[in-house]
């Protein structure tokens, strides 16, 4: 067996414990107990919770840089960020923090949970019930103190963006136990003011209990009531009163709820030019597609049909052409035709014809002879045929088959 | 304009009766050669009046267009 020094087992410790990263950056949450301050400023207390505690160790560096100093109480609900630290010497073991968080709240933070909660199930920060910034506000109506930066603020940044916006101040505290009915009246008054058509409720930083009129129910009505927009402009960036969040725009600071109150004046008029412009476009486009229509309607009404009615006389024109020609040809024909059976009737009475088939022509003495009677025996004729004529003497004539004359 | 498709419709019924006659057919052959000429002289006058009332149209409608 391998007996170890205290020394080689409190090393093997120390190593395999800065080999667990994990433990080099937790957090860890428990009650504080023992609270130690050391006259170095280091602070010395043990975090607990129902089973088990450990101790910490706070450098006076980290308690002056995260002011600490009178934070650090026993009994108090902490969450530490811290490294786990075994220390050698006396083998003991406990963390290093390097930040602390104070878990509890305080009372007034309770109250405006509580309020928060209870005005939200109301509705009263619905973002269905918040109104849009009028474009341009003629005259704002400024609920602050009289006295305070935030009007200062407001009305500077107003003068340097556009001067020709007026202002009404009505004049509250806004700081006291009894300032919250007060700032809420001041609301009321703006709205009822005819002139203003947008209000803003200022107040500069301060602590929780200075913003805390705002957080005021009353405040929070007369927001939720009114039928002028409201800008909140309360406390600093960070700071949250439920006059923020009833509001219907919240600027982070008073000169920033004054730009988004008023715009720059050549903005406006950017805008301005900007729908002059599109005024014009708009005209030339609708005059483009007037004429666009025009022209459609001019061709497809009229233009159209009456080239198709052209193209209708045309083709009966055509048709009436074609039929002229026809008839005459037909005429043509016709007389042709008949033209033609004429000639056939008339080659059908050639005699020559009738040679063709076999027929002669019988001359005597260049008389023709037509009859038996015309001749005796002993006479010279002449028989034509087709293709030529043949002389002859008539040997003896019969008529009807009977010999009438005889040699 | 209106004086010309009057004129239009005028050749165009002579024509036409021209046809009819031609169809009847009792003419002589000279009589129809000279109707035929005459008719085809009809056919040529309403072809150019037609052509020219068209390209006025084609002219006009090109005219509309171009004033878009």
């Amino acid at each position: 067996m391998n007996v170890l020094t205290i020394t080689q087992l409190n090393n093997l410790i120390k190593r395999t414990l800065d080999r667990e990263y994990l433990l080099k950056n937790v957090y860890v949450s428990g009650t504080i107990i023992n609270a130690k301050r050391h006259s170095s400023g280091h602070m010395y207390f043990s975090l607990k919770d129902e089973e088990s505690a450990i101790d910490v160790t706070m450098w006076s560096s980290t308690v002056m840089q995260k002011g600490l100093a009178n934070a650090i109480q026993n009994g108090l609900l902490v969450t530490v960020k811290a490294s786990v630290n075994f220390y050698n010497k006396m083998g003991r073991l406990n963390l290093i923090a390097s930040d602390m968080q104070i878990g509890s709240k305080s009372p007034l933070q309770l109250e405006f949970d509580a309020l928060k909660r209870e005005l939200t199930a109301l509705g009263y920060f619905d973002d269905g019930h918040k109104q849009s910034l009028p474009h341009m506000a003629s005259c704002i109506g400024i609920v602050t103190s009289q006295s305070g930066a935030v009007l200062h603020d407001i009305l500077h940044v107003s003068e340097r963006r556009n001067p020709l916006v007026q202002f009404k101040l009505f004049s509250v505290p806004v700081q006291g136990n009894t300032a919250g009915p007060i700032i809420a009246k001041g609301i009321a008054t703006a709205d009822a003011d005819p002139d203003v058509d947008l209000i803003i409720v200022g107040r500069g930083g301060g602590s929780m209990e200075d913003l805390w009129c705002f957080n005021d129910r009353a405040v929070v009505e007369a927001i939720y009531t009114a039928n002028t927009p409201v800008i909140s402009a309360v406390g600093h960036e960070t700071d949250y009163t439920l006059c923020d969040y009833v509001a219907d725009a919240r600027g982070a600071t008073p000169s920033h709820a004054a730009e988004m109150a008023v715009l720059p004046l050549t903005t406006l008029q950017d805008q301005l030019t900007e729908k002059e412009e599109y005024l014009h476009e708009y005209i030339r486009y609708t005059l483009q597609q007037k004429r666009t229509d025009l022209t459609l309607l001019f061709n497809r009404r009229l233009g159209i049909p009456a080239l198709q009615f052209l193209h209708k006389q045309k083709s009966y024109l055509q048709e009436l052409t074609q039929t002229l020609t026809n008839i005459t040809k037909e005429r043509c024909n016709t007389e042709k035709h008949s033209l033609a059976l004429l000639a056939q009737q008339l080659e059908s009475l050639n005699p020559l014809q009738m040679m063709v088939k076999g027929f002669a022509k019988v001359e005597h003495n260049n008389e023709p002879i037509t009859s038996v009677s015309q001749l005796q025996p002993n006479d010279d004729i002449r028989v034509t045929l087709a293709d030529g004529y043949v002389t002859a003497t008539v040997k003896e004539a019969h008529k009807d088959g009977r010999i009438t004359k005889k040699l | 304009m209106a004086a010309s498709l009057k004129s239009y419709e005028k050749k165009y019924k002579a024509l036409e009766d021209i046809v009819k006659q031609l169809d009847d057919g009792d003419m002589t052959i000279s009589e129809l050669l000279n109707q035929y000429k005459k008719g085809l002289t009809l056919v040529k006058e309403c072809a150019e009046m037609l052509d020219s009332v068209e390209a006025e149209v084609q002219q006009i409608i090109e005219e509309v267009r171009i004033s878009e």
